[in-house]
């Protein structure tokens, strides 16, 4: 494997485990904040205007910030049944189905960051802040899963390359 | 030519194996992309319409609950408790089973959860005691639906929002259909179990220990239930309520769950939430599109003009999900189907909480139901044995849930009529 392609699998690992920390990150606030929400109606009398608001918002960072190591670990369903039959690991199989990923992915990337324009002046009600804060999510979490999906092929080209050096070898 | 593709194209996507979610965001985009002068932006904003819902957040609470109370051992509590009142049955072990999935079922929502942490369980254990390992497998992957059955179920909570039905109401309709449906199971197995003499379990463990340990466990249901009914607080709190007391009983009463576990449990917990919010953002944008090109209507007014009774119209209802629960996810086939049926079904005069539990319980048949069957998948994944080993001892108990969806569709007292009780 030559360095341009180890680093990036350096990089893009590193980005979906950042990516996964704050999507964790996220959760647990999101926990914290819907617990703060009951108390603070049920026993304080003090219902709040923003709790909701924001665990929304908390909830789609924690979701496309997971995205990457969802793809990334195969967490993301899908039927294999003609995968499987094909050989799931060989990269005539893995490239075509990883390019379609990819493909809705990069899709999510372009308008997902064409839309921050748009949305730019528009407040999250309850929250009073732009709603740029919580459509950034998406072109962030789709943009590196991305990354996740590129580097998954680009693993299963250089495998195969190194069992058909083998193959010579032996 | 919009609609076509849209159908064609999931079905396609699918089949070639792209991640579930995928398939069906591509087979929105591209049609919208090619066909239609819809402004692209639409992609992104029906993505974020979807997940930006209060109601929706109950789900990854409800699946980090589950995950504490499995990882804190409660899974092998409520066995325990199962094994003492029906082990001594014959077919003790298997009777087990479905009882433990029935307790399991209240504090999880997820069936491919509950195939994971009971079958981890008791299909090694059942197959030691000399159950055949398909048995096993087929039994654990047909008691596991309960868990979507039962509040607080994850299709419940995706079919009420997608339809707007009370999840509260949902959930109170969903107990009478598990009952039923565990009662079914459980007189079967111990029926076959006679029959072909699988011997119960030989000492009879005393109820009363097995209780005091597993009461914290079944008061989870109560609190949930109890609070979303006299109105403490909504489904998505009493999924937080559920977490917080998941923790509490199993850091401070059981003592079982360590503080340092509670990052590896965020952890599969965000990974399986990803997944499936994913996958609802996918649908949402797929429903949407179904809704603007005209689909949606044109598959609505012919079934309103092709079905004149409501008893007809169920059963081919009945069919229609139980083809499509084979083909398709359970999360898309309620994100998709539930709000073209719907309306239909009210207008003949369905309570539209007995269809959603019609609905999801057909679904759940479908998880069971190769080519895509999720339970199947996990419990033969948990067993080391081949699909086609649990068929034949799957298919009676197909048979078994078959007869009671027709139950629940054709009498409905056995969902909505727990709702006038607590009314």
């Amino acid at each position: 494997m030559n360095r341009v392609n180890a680093s990036f699998l350096v990089v893009e690992r590193w980005l979906v485990s950042a990516a996964l920390f704050f999507s964790l990150v996220s959760l647990s606030a999101l926990v914290v904040c819907c617990f703060y929400q009951i108390v603070s109606r049920s026993i304080f009398h003090l219902p709040l205007a923003w709790s909701e608001a924001l665990v929304r918002v908390l909830m789609l960072w924690s979701v496309f910030l997971a995205l990457p190591a969802a793809f990334r670990e195969g967490a993301m369903i899908s039927i294999d049944f003609l995968p499987q039959k094909l050989g799931a690991n060989r990269a005539i199989v893995v490239i075509p189905l990883a390019g379609l990923s990819l493909f809705l992915l990069l899709v999510l990337v372009i308008y997902g960051t064409d839309i921050l324009g748009r949305v730019r002046f528009q407040k999250i009600s309850g929250l009073g802040v732009s709603m740029v804060w919580a459509y950034l999510a998406i072109p962030i979490g789709a943009g590196i899963s991305a990354l996740a999906v590129l580097a998954g092929m680009l693993r299963a080209v250089t495998d195969r390359r190194l069992s058909r050096d083998e193959g010579v070898a032996a | 030519m919009m609609l076509g593709s849209m159908l064609i194209g999931m079905l396609l996507l699918l089949a070639i194996g792209v991640p579930v979610a995928v398939a069906i965001g591509l087979s929105a985009v591209g049609p919208l992309l090619i066909f239609s002068d819809t402004p692209p932006l639409l992609i992104v904003q029906q993505y974020f319409v979807a997940l930006d819902s209060f109601p929706l957040v109950a789900i990854p609470l409800f699946i980090l609950a589950g995950n504490i109370m499995q990882v804190g051992g409660i899974a092998e509590r409520m066995l325990a408790l199962a094994k003492a009142f029906v082990g001594h049955l014959p077919g003790g072990l298997a009777a087990t089973c479905v009882l433990t999935c029935l307790i399991f079922s209240a504090v999880s929502g997820s069936s491919v959860a509950t195939a994971y942490a009971i079958g981890g369980i008791l299909i090694p254990a059942m197959v030691k005691s000399g159950y055949p390992a398909g048995f096993a497998a087929a039994l654990q992957a047909t008691s596991a639906e309960l868990a979507v059955i039962l509040p607080p179920s994850i299709s419940l909570i995706l079919f009420g929002i997608s339809t707007n039905t009370s999840i509260g109401d949902l959930f109170i309709a969903g107990i009478g259909p598990g009952l039923l449906i565990a009662a079914a199971l459980m007189l079967s197995v111990v029926l076959y179990s006679f029959l072909r003499g699988y011997k119960g379990e030989n000492a009879r463990e005393p109820i009363i220990p097995a209780l005091r340990q597993g009461i914290a466990a079944l008061m989870m249901p109560v609190i949930i239930l109890g609070g979303i009914y006299s109105g403490i607080f909504t489904p998505t709190e009493a999924a937080v309520v559920a977490v917080a007391y998941a923790l509490v009983i199993s850091l401070f009463f059981y003592r079982t769950l360590k503080i340092s576990a509670l990052w590896s449990i965020l952890r599969t917990t965000a990974l399986s939430t990803a997944f499936i919010m994913f996958t609802i953002a996918s649908a949402g944008l797929f429903s949407y599109l179904l809704e603007q090109t005209g689909g949606a209507q044109v598959i609505a007014s012919w079934m309103r003009d092709n079905f004149d009774h409501a008893w007809t119209f169920l059963l081919a209802v009945n069919l229609l999900l139980l083809v499509v629960g084979t083909f398709a996810e359970t999360a898309v086939s309620i994100l998709v189907m539930a709000p073209l049926l719907t309306p239909v079904a009210v207008a003949m005069g369905i309570d539209p909480v007995h269809f959603g539990l019609i609905m999801v319980i057909n679904l759940a048949l479908g998880m069971i139901t190769p080519p895509v069957a999720v339970n199947l998948f996990a419990v033969c994944s948990v067993a080391r044995i081949k699909l086609q080993e649990l068929i034949p001892y799957l298919l009676p108990m197909m048979a078994v849930m078959i007869v009671c969806l027709m139950i629940v569709s054709y009498v409905p007292a056995i969902s909505v009529g727990f709702l006038g009780i607590m009314k």
